[in-house]
């Protein structure tokens, strides 16, 4: 579906922010693309979207090259930015100016969503940020398009409509369907998320899915750090200490902590690629 | 079903469509402004001139000054939006060709403003002259056969007005003002018309030069840019003249206003095409 095979971008030729990246993502998923701030996610995202063009190497979006924008891609493609604009206009106006651009919008949906998300029929004007940025979820949701791509999507939204998200992401996914979903508030969607792609400092650490990294590590709440056992990861909190760790046949299955796997991804990258590329 | 790559007219009414109603309210502020200043300016010029002659003079230096700024100004602000990143990922993820997009900013550059801006002023004029000719009061020491000047004749029945020469500038000047709003995030306007200030300055300073090399005349004699003949030879022993044929201004007097033009348009295209954020 997209694949990145040798891709370099930078902002500026002299200092890359992605070198020689491979990475290939399929349908009937849903990626969560982690990182600290300004480690390139939306970079990424714009690579994907063809809103930058790489430097070097080769990437293809549905077999399309996404730099040339062309509509029979963009129609297959649905990015909802970090931070939203939209104009003043009715609610249902920019629906139905939207909507033939579109081939596969439904516009039942489009409105079934809004009653979701709460939205009242006004002007976008008369919107908070939150209202606006759900409209344009369910806009993007309702363009069936194969591909949406979803840069900070709980930013602005409360928590009610953080849950609402979440069963509208799981109601949308289907076979034929990728969403990519850039967030650094892990917790938010962590339930949802069945592949993971790490990056940091312009390389990507990881991208596997939750049921591998449940099969080769372990993580713990441990009261007391042991000095005989190799951690990948620790830290302490109030309860005692969190520790991620290799799993060895004695360990039993744990449930994934997303936070707790990309701290340990973030420090200490080579143990975690060493175990997963 | 897949979206056509190739350019379409049905998408560029959508666009259009899409684009009143997103921008309709600001156009129709932009009218009211610059129709109310229109106004406000015959009106004073009908209260200072209701013992006078109706001045056709100012009348023409509104007209144009009118159709410059405001034109350029309106093609200087069309991609204002890119101000906003998401607005700017909208536009450019929006599934419709580049082409079809630059077909917008044309017909409402180059056409729609045109037809708005002659309409209205000469709807102005027309009302304005009929109130001069109907309250006018002519001193009583005017013969009988100069009475006539004191009767307004609306502009366009003059012969004085360069309509066609005005029309050609109008054209050049906003499709430059386009690429400046599309070359330039902030400031646009100044940007484009300092820019284009030096370009002209340097321009005529480099032909002046580099013509100077290569024929042994005054070049711009008696304040003409073009050359018509020059001499072979030293100013002492001149050994001919070569007469530039006629059809020399005339194929110039079209070859560089469409060169210039076609240059920019066909540069706004790439720009919107290669755009990255």
């Amino acid at each position: 579906m997209i694949q990145f095979n040798n891709v370099s971008f930078g902002y500026s030729k002299q200092k890359l922010l992605y070198a020689n990246i491979n990475l290939e993502l399929s349908a009937g998923s849903v990626y969560g693309l982690l990182g600290k701030n300004g480690a390139g996610k939306s970079t990424l995202l714009k690579l994907m979207a063809g809103l930058v063009y790489p430097q070097q190497g080769k990437l293809s979006v549905f077999n399309a090259d996404p730099t040339k924008r062309d509509p029979s891609l963009m129609h297959e493609v649905f990015f909802i930015p970090e931070e939203i604009d939209t104009p003043a206009i009715h609610l249902l106006d920019f629906g139905a100016e939207h909507m033939p651009f579109y081939p596969k919008f439904n516009n039942d949906q489009f409105l079934h969503y809004l009653k979701e998300f709460d939205i009242p029929m006004t002007n976008l004007n008369n919107m908070s940020f939150g209202q606006k940025k759900k409209v344009w979820i369910a806009l993007g949701m309702a363009s069936n398009a194969s591909l949406i791509i979803l840069d900070e999507p709980t930013n602005g939204l409360d928590i009610p409509s953080k849950r609402k998200l979440r069963k509208l992401i799981a109601s949308v996914i289907n076979e034929d369907t990728c969403m990519i979903i850039s967030t650094h508030q892990v917790k938010d969607l962590d339930s949802l998320i069945d592949k993971i792609i790490l990056v940091d400092e312009g390389e990507i650490i990881v991208n596997t899915d939750t049921e591998s990294i449940t099969q080769k590590l372990v993580f713990k709440l441990l009261p007391n750090i042991s000095t005989t056992e190799k951690y990948l990861y620790n830290e302490s909190s109030l309860a005692g200490h969190l520790i991620v760790k290799e799993r060895t046949l004695d360990d039993e299955a744990t449930k994934l902590d997303l936070e707790l796997f990309f701290n340990a991804g973030i420090n200490n990258k080579d143990g975690i690629k060493q175990l997963f590329n | 079903m897949a979206m056509n790559n190739q350019f379409s007219f049905s998408r560029v009414l959508l666009l259009l469509r899409k684009n009143f109603k997103e921008n309709g309210k600001s156009y129709l502020l932009m009218f009211i402004a610059g129709f109310g200043i229109i106004l406000l300016i015959y009106g004073l010029l009908i209260v200072a001139g209701l013992h006078n002659m109706f001045p056709s003079g100012d009348r023409k230096m509104l007209f144009t000054i009118g159709l410059f700024l405001g034109g350029t100004l309106f093609s200087a602000s069309f991609y204002s939006f890119f101000k906003s990143q998401p607005k700017t990922i909208q536009f450019l993820l929006l599934p419709a060709t580049t082409g079809e997009k630059l077909l917008i900013g044309f017909i409402l550059t180059q056409i729609v403003y045109i037809i708005v801006f002659l309409i209205s002023f000469t709807s102005i004029d027309w009302f304005m002259c009929t109130i001069y000719n109907e309250y006018v009061s002519v001193p009583k020491w005017i013969i009988e056969q100069e009475k006539h000047y004191y009767k307004a004749v609306y502009l366009f029945n003059t012969d004085t007005v360069l309509v066609k020469q005005i029309l050609v500038m109008y054209f050049i000047t906003t499709s430059i003002a386009h690429l400046g709003s599309l070359s330039f995030i902030n400031n646009a306007y100044v940007k484009t018309v300092i820019l284009f200030i030096l370009t002209v300055v340097a321009l005529i300073f480099f032909n002046n030069k580099m013509l100077g090399l290569m024929i042994p005349e005054p070049i711009m004699p008696y304040g003409k840019y073009f050359t018509e003949t020059f001499r072979i030879g030293t100013i002492q022993q001149p050994t001919g003249s070569v007469t530039l044929p006629s059809f020399w201004h005339t194929t110039i007097a079209w070859f560089l206003p469409i060169f210039i033009y076609l240059s920019c348009w066909t540069m706004s295209y790439f720009k919107i095409k290669e755009k990255q954020i």
